[in-house]
Parts: C-alpha cells; structure tokens; sequence
C-alpha cells in the first residue's frame, strides 16, 4: 500500500514500534556487554553492531572536513566523543550509589563491523558479601536493538565477580526499548 | 535409488552419529582461539577427506578477507571438493566489497587493501586463479564476482576475442554477475565490467549459441550497460522468439528513466528516442506472446511518450492474451500516456483472468473522471466486497460510489476489508461518507481500525467525532497508539473542547501516559507526550513552541522523526527542523528533509543544496541501502525551494 500523506507515515511508525517491524527507517543497533572485577576495578566490555545505513551515517558525521576520507585524526576524534557520550548514557548503580563508568583506552572497530568499548569504575570499600548492581543503559533508549550479555562461566569463585540475576526475557531480549539490568557483585571473605 | 540393510547396530550408529557430532562442535567452540591459516588448514584437511565443512566456512568466515587470503594458498585444481570449500569462504568473505570504502578501511583494512589499492590486483589474482582451470567449482563465479574484478574483467575480455568461448562458464559468471549487479554491491569495475560486456557482445560464436546470447543479454541489463543498446535492439530482430524476449526485456530496463536514487541526472533520453522505432515496430509486427508480455512491461520506460502510449493502446486491442494485457496494465500505473484512460477503460470491460483486477488497480494510480460510470457500474454489480474495487472508488472519490461501500461496510467482518473501505469513505469527501466514517468510529472496537479512524476524523475534522476522541485520548485502558492518534487529530480542530482537552492532558500528562505503566513502552509514552505537545501548538498555542524545542532534543530518532513528520504533514515551520538537517542520525535527517520541502523550502534551500552536494548522500545513493528516497525527497525539497511562489 502507498503513503499517501505524512500523516499515514505517522501511523506507520507508530505500528511499527508496536509490531517490532524491521521494515523501519530507524536503525536498530545490537549490543554486547560483559562485566568483569579486575583490580578493584568493575570493568565494561561494551560492544555495539550498527546497520550498514548508520555506519555509512556515521563516516558523514566522522569526515569533518568533507573530502570524503577518514583521516586518522578524524576517526580517532570520533571514537573518543562517541566514548565519552557513551559514559555519560550508561547509568550504574552499587548497593543504590550512582558509579561513574569512564572510557579506558582507544575503542576498537573491528572485522565484525562491531565498535568495541572499555569502561571502568572504581570498586573501592566493597565489604565481603553480596552488593546489589544495576545498569541502566541509555543508549538503549536512544537507539534500540537487541542485545547479548556476556558471563564469564569460569570466573574465579574465590576472586570478587559479577553475577548477572536478570534473566533474559524472550520479550525483551530481542529489542529492548530500554536495557536495563540487575546483578551481584560477590565479594569472598 | 538402492537401500543397503545398515552393516553396523543402532547404538553404534547413534554413538558414533553423537561422536563425530560432539567433534565439530568442539572445533567450532576452538575456532575462536586458532588462527586464520589453522582454521583454514583444518578446514583443507577435512575436505581433502571427504568429511563435511559448513561449520569451519562458517569459522573462516568470521575471519574477514584475511581467512580468503590464506584460503587462495590452498586451491588446488586436483582437490575439486576442497576448492569448493575454499571458494565458498572466498565468497562469503568478500561480499564485503559492497561495503562504502571508507567503512572498508575502517573494519576490514585487509580488504580495504585488496580491493581499493593498486596492490591489490595482485592478491586479486591469487583469488581467482581457479579461473584458468579446466573445471570451476560451483562456488567459484560468485567467489570472482565478489573477490576479484580485476582478474574477472580480464577473464571475460579473453573470453570476449575467444573463437570458442567457454559457453558453460560465462553463463554460470553472467548470472553471478547480475545478483551482484542487481543488489547496487559493484563499487570499484562497474565500468570495466559493463565494457567487458560490451565486448563479449561482439564475439559471434558466442552470440550464435542461444542460451549464452540470452544470460549477456540479461547481464547486460543487470549492469545497466547501456554501451550495449544497438546490440540489444539488433537481437530484438533475432530468430529464436527466446532470444527476441529477452532483448526486449533489456531493451526497455536499458532505456528506462533511473530508479535508483545515485542515477537521476542521468536522463537517457536519447536512448529512448534511438530504441523507439524498433519498440513501435515490435508492437506493430510481433506475434510471440512471451515477447508482447515483456514488451508490454518495457513500455513504461517510454513513460510520457503518446507514440508508445498509442501503440499499446492498439496493442491491446489486438491481442487476447491475459498476461500481456495485465503487463500493459502494470505498465500503464506508471505512465503518463494520454492514452492511458482508454487502455484502462478496456481493461475494466475485459471478461476475466485477472485483467479486471489489474485495471482496477491502475484506476487508483489515474483516478481519471472518464473511468468513473465502468467502476460504478462494476460497483453495482458486485455482492460482495472486492478489495480492488474498493480502493478504485476510493481513488475516484465520487459520491455514487457510497451506497455500495457502506453496504459492504454494514456486513463486513474482514478486518483488512474494513480497512480498505474506511480509506474509501475517508477519499470522498462530502456529509454522507462523514457521516458513516463518525459512525464506524463511535461503534468500532477493532483497535487497528480504530486508529485509522481517529486519523481520518483529526484529517477532515468530523464535527461528530469530537466527543469519541476525547474520551479515547485520555482513556488509559485504550491502547497508547490509538490515545496518541486521537490527540494528534484533536490538533486539528478549533472547538472549545478540543482545547479543553488538550490543556486537561497537557497539565498532566504523566496521570494519562505514566512512565511507570508496565503495559507501554517508554517509546510510545515519550511520542504521546510529544503528540500533546505538537496538538496544542497546532491549534496556536504559543507557549508550546519551546516546548516543542525541549520534548524534540530530549527524544529518540524515532520520536524526532515523528515529531518532523507531523511538521510536514501541516506544513509549519519549527526550529528543529534545522537541526534536523544537520543530524547524523538517518531517520532525524530524513524527517528534517521531509519537513523542510513541505514547511519552508525556499527558507531551507542553501542548507538543502549544500546536503545534497556532501558526500554522505552520494555514499547514501550509491549504497544500494533502503534509503527510504532520501535522495528523492532532497531533491523535491530542493525542486519546492527553487519555485517561484515558494520565496518567502
């Protein structure tokens, strides 16, 4: 059926979010994240898969001078904004008290067409015992898709470690409007 | 087929079957670890021993073009099963190619190398050296078509001066050729491959051998090798009716007006004009029913040409066959041929097989007054709905047309034909079709109808429907799409109690749209709230307008591009409309260009031109990416811009 009026576009979009169609112009993007404790540090593995369409996007937005090719300044100048926007979307929470989540490193695009991020806070003065997690992703909200947590099976029971208690839900697993996950850091006497 | 009686027990079988299993998984779950050349080499191994592979392709795959590169270490033209193996992970790894180089140099540098450095001819031959062997691997014209142009382009050009071309192997390339062709994925020999073309054109022993003429004439097309037209148009003179079918096939997708977005400067004019004469004289003379049906479908190239439109007028009338009239129909939706009233007119009387449907169907794209009485006509003489007849009165938008309708209406039960005849009513304008479209809307309880109702009463502003879009906008057990739809529409009237209600939801919204409902998504909740917003400014409320500003820079691309589709639909101006065009978010640019052509194209027009001249559109239109015509709507935009009557 043809689009007759924007007015019919405005419907369409709205089904669309309702019936999770993928025939949209709103591009989804996958995401992959893994916590880990590693020198008192609570590091994020954070990965994002965007559609060809918003990667394309996002070389215009990379090539700031125009000339249509990426200089090394320019991606570099980029990935450490997108960082940097990312810590500031990204929400923890331990035991209640907000955490900061700071960009480590360079971001990585890699062959999988995945952009690789690294954050850290701080761990300090966690007791022994359970401590409640929460993270709240914001770029979720901003741009959907589904998503993958990563869980290191073999982690050291005798080392601190994050225990995921969100169970994936098959109704929210696939596109979450707006990711949001619970879990333990277990510290060892 | 024979059965032979198994030589070994059931368990062992099942043990054995798990076995063997469980290894593969293991190999797969290790691939992670290993490198390219161990995946590769195990990969080599397995196939030598005759022992399945899709699981380490799949390994090698994840790899990129590096694992390609090794893989073209191992091709060996004695070990055909390990060579299809290893063009299989050529393949799958180069369809990269299609990728925007700079996304290339990014992701993929070994690729990148491969394919956009002059150095990289060389590891393009390593690729494609089983071109030179006796027998391809089945995997190998896809593998050269996506992992090397360069020695492909100079296959096909020996094969080109070859007094015996190999016929078997160029139609198995040509078909590879066009998939790759057809999705837009050539980025860097798309010339070199069309001359390429061109030249095997030339060579009459292949030519002479029909099954090959046809795949060139087809790869021709698929390449848009427009170089090749006076071959094409020779070869719609060819004996073989097969061969005079495809020609023309290619004769009209060669000459036709671009589709593709990167492509619209480019006219073509004067080659419709050189291809018109044999087009009138296949119309005038041809006999074969395969070459009229595509004949009839290469029509509408000529879209705005009376000569062509004359032709297939008579042509219609000369000729029985049901698929070339409802190809002529098809082509006639999309044309501008004075004669199309007729063609269409004749369509509608037609005794059956799907004609009448077709013609119906192009009444919706002519809604021209002549065809009124055949549809009416058509009308009366149904019991029953019919969905093309329906949106045909619809498109017509006469009043005669509304008794049927709403009695189809009164005993219809199919959701999607009350659908179709809610579009209708809504399409004829008058109290009558008002009427009934205020009453299905009190008494429906079909929620997707019901939407498409509050759409149509915020669009005609149905005096009658005022008090159900109340009380639907600020019932919380409604669904949130319909509440959104019927505030929406509320911004469309001038009643006191529109505004009443749109002020009570506008107080507090967070009562009618809870950010705690576990029943919406925060998406919806955020795009109702805005729809409030964009109600009240619609109906002049002049506090809302930096609101508007807020509500739009805190939302999500998709709540942006709402939010813009809306300022299109009522052609306002916003601010936000240029900070939408300087977005990098593809559904925001595309609202704020929509916007800005509907709203205020003179006052947009420098920023409209300066997008259009970036590199992120020709990137865009190049891709062969669901654009959504991004770079159509740019150049509307554009188009309303540089119109006299839209200067400020």
């Amino acid at each position: 059926m043809k689009m007759r009026t924007p007015a019919a576009m405005i419907f369409s979009l709205w089904l669309a979010v309702h019936g999770r169609a993928h025939e949209s112009p709103i591009d989804h993007v996958e995401r992959e994240l893994e916590f880990s404790v590693k020198d008192g540090q609570l590091l994020l593995d954070y990965r994002l898969r965007f559609s060809d369409r918003a990667l394309l996007m996002q070389v215009g937005e990379m090539d700031t001078n125009g000339d249509g090719r990426l200089s090394e300044q320019e991606t570099a100048a980029y990935f450490t904004a997108q960082a940097a926007k990312l810590a500031e979307l990204l929400k923890l929470q331990i035991d209640g008290h907000p955490l900061a989540l700071k960009p480590t490193g360079a971001a990585r695009p890699d062959i999988k067409l995945t952009q690789a991020y690294q954050f850290c806070a701080p761990l300090t003065g966690l007791r022994a015992g359970r401590h409640a997690g929460l993270f709240v992703d914001g770029h979720s909200r901003m741009y959907p898709g589904g998503y993958r947590w990563r869980q290191n099976a073999d982690a050291d029971v005798k080392q601190t470690r994050v225990v995921p208690l969100t169970e994936p839900d098959p109704k929210t697993t696939q596109h979450p409007e707006w990711l949001e996950l619970k879990f333990e850091i277990i510290v060892p006497e | 087929m024979i059965c032979h009686p198994p030589l070994t027990p059931a368990w062992f079988r099942r043990c054995f079957t798990h076995l063997v299993g469980a290894c593969i998984a293991v190999a797969v779950a290790c691939a992670g670890e290993r490198s390219d050349r161990e995946i590769i080499e195990q990969l080599v191994a397995e196939a030598d021993a005759g022992r399945p592979t899709s699981e380490l392709v799949e390994a090698a795959k994840e790899r990129g073009l590096a694992a390609a590169l090794v893989a073209a270490e191992f091709l060996d033209e004695q070990q055909p099963a390990r060579a299809q193996a290893l063009y299989e992970v050529i393949g799958l790894t180069a369809n990269c190619r299609r990728l925007q180089p700079e996304i290339l140099r990014l992701y993929q540098p070994a690729a990148y190398r491969v394919f956009h450095t002059p150095e990289g001819a060389n590891a393009q031959r390593q690729l494609a050296k089983g071109l030179d062997w006796k027998a391809w691997p089945a995997a190998l014209p896809e593998a050269v078509v996506r992992a090397a142009p360069v020695p492909t382009v100079e296959w096909l050009r020996k094969e080109a001066t070859d007094a015996a071309p190999d016929c078997d192997k160029l139609r198995a390339l040509l078909k590879s050729l066009g998939w790759w062709f057809r999705a837009y994925s050539e980025r860097t020999a798309l010339t070199a491959f069309q001359e390429a073309l061109c030249a095997l054109s030339g060579n009459a022993a292949l030519t002479a051998d029909a099954p090959t003429d046809i795949a060139l004439l087809h790869a021709l097309a698929d390449a848009q090798a427009v170089q090749a037209l006076d071959f094409v148009l020779i070869q719609s003179r060819a004996h073989a009716a097969e061969v005079r079918a495809a020609a023309v096939e290619a004769m009209g997708r060669l000459v036709a007006p671009p589709t593709r977005e990167g492509d619209l400067a480019q006219t073509l004019d004067a080659e419709r004009a050189r291809a018109l004469p044999d087009f009138l004289r296949l119309a005038r003379d041809e006999n074969d029913a395969a070459v009229l049906g595509k004949l009839a479908t290469a029509a509408e190239s000529w879209i705005a040409e009376p000569r062509v439109g004359q032709a297939m007028l008579e042509l219609f009338k000369r000729v029985d066959d049901a698929t070339t009239q409802r190809n002529l129909l098809f082509a006639v939706s999309k044309t501008r041929w004075p004669q199309r009233g007729a063609i269409i007119q004749r369509g509608l009387v037609s005794p059956g097989n799907g004609v009448t449907g077709v013609a119906l169907e192009a009444v919706t794209f002519h809604p021209l007054p002549e065809l009124v009485p055949a549809v009416l006509a058509l009308l009366e003489s149904q019991k029953e709905a019919q969905p093309n007849l329906i949106d045909a009165a619809g498109a017509l938008g006469d009043a005669r047309a509304l008794p049927a309708l709403q009695r189809w209406l009164a005993g219809e039960r199919n959701l999607a034909v009350q659908l179709k005849l809610a579009s209708a009513l809504e399409n004829i304008p008058g109290e009558t079709s008002a009427a009934a479209l205020t009453d299905l809307l009190n008494r429906s309880a079909e929620p997707v109808l019901v939407e498409q109702l509050c759409r149509a009463a915020g669009e005609r502003a149905l005096p009658g429907a005022l008090p159900t879009l109340c009380e639907l906008a600020k019932d919380t057990t409604a669904p949130v799409g319909i509440r959104g739809q019927a505030v929406w529409a509320l911004g469309g009237y001038r009643e006191d109690a529109a505004r009443a209600c749109l002020d009570q939801l506008g107080r507090t919204p967070e009562k009618y749209f809870p950010a705690d409902d576990a029943s919406l998504i925060p998406e919806s909740i955020e795009k109702a709230r805005l729809l409030i917003v964009l109600a009240r400014w619609r109906q002049g409320d002049a506090a809302m307008d930096s609101e508007l500003g807020r509500l739009f820079a805190l939302g999500s691309p998709a709540v942006q591009l709402t939010c813009l589709n809306a300022l299109a639909e009522i052609r306002r101006d916003h601010p936000v409309i240029a900070s939408a065009l300087g977005a990098t978010d593809f559904p925001v640019l595309l609202g704020g260009v929509r916007a800005a052509g509907a709203a205020a194209p003179a006052k947009y027009l420098p920023r409209l031109r300066a997008l259009r001249a970036s590199p992120l559109i020709a990137s865009l239109s190049a891709s062969g990416l669901d654009t959504w015509r991004l770079p159509v709507a740019l150049e509307n935009a554009i188009h309303a811009g540089e119109a006299p009557e839209s200067t400020p």
